[in-house]
């Protein structure tokens, strides 16, 4: 039995999946286990499968990719060599090695400059200016290039042709190409930090061979290994290249980096089987060495290892464009289109109503200017990214920011761990005693409610839950919820742990009366606890023990899990049903054709919800073959795959229109993690080659981890959706200016360089602060988004943020406008048709309403004033619009002001206002003026106006679920 | 169950942009059926509406707290401050971004345009309605707190027709000796400031008379200057003062003054600079402040 006190020794993956044990299971009597024998017979009839598949693969991927490059086919074929057939003599010869005494110093050296260093070459990077003009060039940016562009030239010809050029043309244009280059600076330098996290790996620890030369053994480094080496390899370390072993003692090695399967396969001298990846005397580059010892002759070195060939089949493929980025490139050609079309149409307006060329090209800079969200895809870079280091810190390390989200839509996962997905949160929802099942309550705002009137049994359930059971409360956490409450243990412990605190309570003081003398902690083996205590009266001991039903899954119910596997189909089918990929009462074609007595042809396989398919039948199917089994089988199960299978696998999932998460940690799963939306890689255990393929890494190799990148990645897509809402809204009110400007012929009510202080400026903070959002509901029960159909921004947001509270927001501009223009003297019916006077340099006497006459300088400042009025009043607006994009759904009152972010975010829009209206100079720079007191407030009716509409039309979709307004603007 | 995706519920979506413009299948057109349409635009029409009310409640509101005689805010420190600046006539409304006076002395159609602009100017001094002959030094001091009994001084243009800037003579653009109207921009509650009698500005000291308002033209640049000739003001001491303070009033005349351009040169541009004097008039080129820039052109020559 051991000490009992020792540290649990269970793994982490293995933690995972108790993690996810049913708590209506557990039963102190009741000991379950996984059926050992489950695992054993497969051995044999491993090696027996492995002969034939990879030639005929062959075959098939020439024919599925007859156009492909010819070096990626070539990958794809089956690994010929003679190395280990040919004797041992001949091999050492074609070196002119030695079996004893090693390569000499002069021939190693050779060799090195022969082959070059023993070390996968890492793939091909796109150079960094090539990512830099990507950031300067792409998205909105090409707009804002063609608006500086036009300024320029507005600028030029204004300049050649006028007597008193003005330098605003110019000032815009040069402050448009600084937000350009700034914001593509901003996105290259936030790349370039998360891919500088992944460099990290590169340089990891150096891996050290022990190496023969000249009869003389000595450490070298792994990479400056060649071929026809002689090295020692012991029990426990990575085989430095592929070698074949000259003389084994007791020496195994685990291949599972290679082929996913983690059986340990001794390996000796002896030339066992043609196929060189069944054969025992040779071991393969980075793979482990799990005992004995063995000395051994490298046959092949870094790139034309097995394992290199591999990683190279994965560094080949493309992977597709993350959902995110689908996303935004919708959202920009929506915003293009509309900024395109509006501005071409004023332009012709402008043209047709006798404006000068050059007005109409400055008209077409300020709706080109205005339509585009300049600060929108800093704000989306930098939510990613506050995703990414939240997610960092729970051990999910995202090496692509927009992979972010790509876990959150994702509706289908390949794994082939049985532990995918759990949830570290767990909260005890059944008991099941004398053969009743009772439930428990799982709001987490549930009253602290403490029952004392338990039966018998439940009461022994409880005694189990609180005294077998190494979770504790953290301390000074008293006027927390219990639910809520933090623990030290893990999952499954911490949820027993609150549900006895919440139905008995005292659980500390409980455990102090009862004495623990003697514990077994859980282990992977045993797969139990068991604890000793003593009796509350002091006279002899009781023991308590609780076990693990193993299931999984059930955490994450709306997302397909698929389990892709190198293991036999007998193992991988009793794996999947005892993790609950399989559920209860499912059934195979076979097991139907076993319970009808009916042979497995005459079974229509539709009959059946779950599919365990074999890979070698995956490799007889045709492509239509395998769309309809992923179709028409809900519980799906793919054993002994190859890494070229689990591609297809993931190819066909993709053209269902799912997004596929892949987790694995073999070098085999890489050309699936890089096919895949997101390919997960295991942070310690993971190869460096599925490190590079993968998207993101579980630090911890914790599963549990998905579920949190699931959750984030949820929120964070809906809190962009918000983010985009509020930004978005502030568009009409710096169109509806131009607008007005050229049809209803008023001075300019709003400026182009306002219009970026406000873009970039005031509402830059409280966009981002819309991430730090918290979740409206529990986004865990929602299924996956429907890529096609529910997209990031849709008609229903444009229709709230654009024609609606863009709407209201705009008559708050007008409104400012107006009470400005009158306070001076012109009446809002004597603007219209005055831009032309206005607007003349000729003019220094334009009338105003009281018949006073106003210098074309004294307009300006007027004008300018205005300008900075109806800044003011945006911000003042966007106040509520900020508030009340915090909620889709919920009332203010349900989602309440705890975002300290968004409400320092009002503070700093205001603040900055304040700043841009009353710092002296600006007035030049900015052409901000300094306002009134009184002349903040105009905005402010319309400002509630905002909140009690939005509010209103929340409670309507609350009330009405499916109703008209929900159908119209629930975005 | 355990695992997998629920059976997804038949959502009908068009498919391509064919279907999304007229669905048959399900009678929609741009992805709406006829009644949700209506109702999207019965939506809209009534958000709208209200929004509108909402606004012209709120203006409303604001436009009943302003004084109908002065702006809420005007005169020192406000944006349209106290210094005037300076208008010319005739301006062209059909070139506005020009301030050029072209004609050709061959051809009478070339100087028309500009007759016409003045002739308008100067018609509403025919109205003499409402206002008051000022003699001696009757002036407009008390018309503030006259209220709405105010009668404005009337503003007389015999001074013109004297000095041979008269409508019957075509203000001199016909013999090539052009009039230019100048007037001083009307700010509320302004009157000008007498200069000390020994700190009277070099340029109008030989006619700088108090309590009126000096006005000086001169060639904007040395070559200007040069080719600007003989200048005469009419009347020679300026815009009289005794117009001010201008009051919003009906049939308010505003005071001005010509400047008669004796003998410029023929095809030859003159850049034309004026200025008006009086002690709280500050002058600023860039912001036009007490000053107005023209050019003026006269042509001779066969077309």
């Amino acid at each position: 039995m051991g000490n009992p006190y020792e540290p649990s020794a269970r793994t982490d993956s293995y933690r995972v999946a108790t993690m996810n044990e049913e708590n209506e299971k557990i039963n102190g009597q009741k000991l379950e286990t996984l059926p050992e024998s489950d695992e054993k017979p497969l051995i044999d009839e491993k090696n027996k499968d492995k002969e034939k598949p990879k030639k005929k693969e062959k075959k098939k991927d020439e024919k599925a990719k007859p156009e492909g490059k010819p070096d990626l086919d070539d990958l794809k074929k089956e690994v010929d060599m003679d190395v280990h057939t040919v004797p041992l003599d001949t091999l050492l010869d074609r070196y002119q090695g030695d079996s004893e005494k090693g390569l000499t110093e002069v021939k190693a050296k050779e060799y090195y400059t022969r082959d070059g260093p023993n070390a996968l070459t890492p793939p091909k990077e796109t150079p960094e200016w090539v990512k830099f003009c990507k950031n300067l060039f792409g998205g909105f940016a090409m707009l804002l290039w063609i608006g500086a562009l036009l300024c320029f030239i507005a600028y030029t010809v204004d300049y050649l042709s006028m007597e008193y050029p003005s330098n605003d043309n110019l000032y815009l244009g040069i402050v448009l190409a600084g937000v350009v280059i700034i914001t593509g600076v901003f996105q290259y330098y936030q790349e370039s930090k998360s891919s500088k996290i992944m460099d990290s790996f590169k340089n990891m620890v150096p891996q050290y061979a022990m190496v023969i030369r000249d009869g003389v053994k000595r450490q070298v480094r792994a990479d400056e290994l060649v071929q026809g080496d002689l090295v020692e390899i012991k029990g426990g370390d990575r085989i430095p290249a592929d070698v074949r072993v000259i003389h084994a003692q007791g020496f195994k090695v685990d291949n599972s980096s290679l082929t996913g399967e983690s059986e340990p396969l001794s390996r000796s001298a002896e030339c066992t089987n043609d196929n060189p990846l069944e054969t025992k005397n040779l071991a393969f580059f980075s793979t482990n060495a799990v005992e004995g010892t063995a000395k051994a002759v490298v046959v092949n070195t870094g790139d034309r290892t097995v394992m290199g060939r591999i990683a190279h089949l994965a560094s080949g493929l493309q992977s597709g464009k993350t959902p995110i980025a689908r996303e935004i490139e919708h959202f920009i050609h929506i915003i293009t289109g509309v900024a395109v079309f509006l501005g071409v149409t004023f332009f012709i307006i402008a043209f047709c109503l006798g404006y000068h060329w050059l007005n109409a090209v400055v008209f077409l800079i300020g709706i080109i200017v205005a339509n585009v969200p300049e600060g929108l895809i800093a704000t989306v870079t930098v939510c990613l990214t506050l995703t990414a280091k939240r997610m960092a810190s729970k051990n999910c390390l995202v090496k692509n920011l927009e992979a972010v989200e790509t876990l959150g839509s994702t509706s289908t996962i390949c794994s082939d761990k049985t532990g995918t997905l759990t949830q570290n949160r767990m909260t005890v929802a059944h008991m099941w005693f004398d053969n009743k099942i009772v439930e428990m309550d799982t709001t987490e705002t549930q009253a602290d409610v403490v029952q004392k009137d338990h039966p018998a049994s439940q009461r022994a359930l409880f005694t189990i839950a609180a005294l077998c059971n190494r979770a504790e409360f953290k301390s000074a956490q008293e006027d927390v919820p219990i639910l809520k409450r933090e623990c030290t243990g893990d999952a499954s412990e911490s949820a027993l742990l609150k549900c006895v605190e919440m139905q008995i309570g005292e659980v500390q003081e409980w455990r102090k009366r009862s004495n623990k003398v003697a514990e077994i902690p859980f282990n992977s083996t045993n797969k139990y606890q068991v604890s000793i205590h003593e009796n509350e009266n002091g006279e002899g001991y009781f023991i308590v023990m609780k076990g693990a039903p193993e299931r999984i899954v059930e955490r994450c119910k709306t997302i397909l899990v698929v389990m892709v596997t190198g293991d036999h189909p007998i193992t991988a089918q009793a794996i999947a049903k005892s993790v609950g990929i399989i559920s209860e009462g499912s059934e195979t074609v076979e097991d139907i054709a076993l319970r009808k007595g009916v042979p497995i042809a005459s079974v229509n396989p539709r009959e059946a919800r779950a599919a365990v398919i074999h890979g070698t039948d995956l490799r007889e199917m045709t492509t239509e073959q395998l769309d309809d089994i992923l179709v028409s089988h809900e519980e799906i199960v793919f054993a002994r795959t190859s890494p070229q299978q689990k591609l297809m696998i993931v190819e066909g999932f993709q053209r269902q229109g799912q997004i596929v998460a892949v987790t694995g940690d073999g070098v085999n799963d890489s050309p699936a993690l890089k096919k895949a939306d997101i390919g997960v890689a295991m942070g310690i255990a993971g190869s460096d080659v599925s490190k590079q393929a993968a998207d993101m890494i579980l630090l911890d190799d914790n599963f549990a981890s998905i579920v949190v990148g699931v959750e984030e990645g949820r929120l964070i897509f809906d809190n962009l959706k918000k983010s985009i809402a509020y930004t978005l809204t502030s568009n009409i009110p710096e169109i509806s200016p131009f607008l007005s400007f050229i049809l209803l012929d008023i001075p300019l009510p709003l400026g182009t360089v306002t219009i970026l202080c406000i873009d970039l400026g005031t509402d830059l903070w409280p966009a981002i602060s819309l991430a730090y959002e918290e979740a409206e509901s529990d986004i865990m029960k929602r299924r996956p988004r429907d890529p096609k159909h529910d997209k990031l921004v849709n008609e229903r947001l444009i229709s709230l943020a654009y024609g609606q509270i863009g709407m209201i927001q705009a008559s708050a501009g007008f409104f400012s406008y107006m009470v400005i223009m009158a306070d001076n003297g012109f009446y809002p019916w004597d603007l219209l048709g005055l831009r032309a006077k206005w607007d003349s340099r000729a003019i220094n006497n334009v009338v105003d309403s009281y018949g006073q006459e106003w210098t074309y300088a004294n307009r300006k400042v007027l004008e300018y004033t205005c300008h900075t009025a109806f800044f003011v009043s945006i911000v003042v607006v966007q106040w509520a619009d900020l508030i009340i994009s915090k909620t889709r759904r919920n009332s203010l009152i349900q989602q309440g002001m705890g975002n300290w972010t968004l409400n320092f975010g009002l503070v700093f829009e205001t603040a900055l206002a304040w700043f841009m209206c009353y710092c002296p100079g600006l007035d030049n720079g900015l052409r901000m003026y300094s306002l009134r007191w009184q002349w903040w407030f105009p905005a402010l009716p319309f400002s509630l106006l905002i909140f009690i509409y939005d509010e209103s039309r929340r409670s309507l979709i609350r009330k009405y679920p499916g109703g008209w307004v929900e159908r119209e603007t629930y975005y | 169950m355990a695992n997998g995706r629920a059976k997804k519920e038949e959502v009908d979506y068009d498919h391509g942009w064919k279907e999304f413009l007229y669905n048959k299948r399900r009678g929609t057109c741009l992805g709406r059926t006829s009644k949700s349409w209506f109702q999207i635009t019965v939506f809209y029409i009534i958000f709208y509406a209200l929004l509108a009310a909402f606004w012209v409640g709120c203006l409303a509101i604001f436009l009943g707290t302003l004084d109908d005689k002065v702006p809420r805010f005007y005169g020192k420190g406000t944006i349209i401050g106290i210094n005037p600046g300076v208008g010319y006539q005739p301006w062209l409304k059909e070139n506005p971004d020009s301030t050029l006076i072209k004609f050709n002395l061959k051809n009478p159609e070339s100087w028309k345009p500009y007759v016409d602009q003045l002739d308008g100017y100067l018609s509403k001094y025919k109205n003499t309605n409402g206002t008051r002959e000022c003699v001696g030094d009757d002036n407009n001091s008390n018309l503030l707190a006259d209220g709405s009994a105010a009668r404005p001084c009337r503003f007389s243009l015999a001074d013109f027709d004297k000095a041979g800037c008269s409508a019957a003579k075509q203000y001199g653009f016909k013999e090539g000796k052009p009039c230019v109207v100048l007037s001083l921009n009307r700010l509320i509650g302004w009157s000008p400031v007498d200069f000390a009698p020994n700190s009277v500005p070099e340029q109008v000291r030989d006619r700088y008379k108090n309590g009126s308002i000096a006005l000086h033209c001169d060639g904007t640049t040395n070559v200007d200057k040069e080719h600007i000739g003989k200048t005469t003001y009419v009347p020679k001491e300026g815009i009289s003062g005794k117009f001010y303070p201008y009051i919003f009033v009906d049939n308010y005349h505003q005071p001005i003054a010509m400047v008669r351009f004796e003998t410029l040169p023929r095809n030859k541009l003159v850049l034309v600079e004026c200025r008006a004097y009086a002690l709280n008039i500050e002058h600023d080129i860039t912001s036009r402040l007490g000053l107005v820039h023209f050019e003026l052109f006269v042509q001779d020559k066969k077309e």
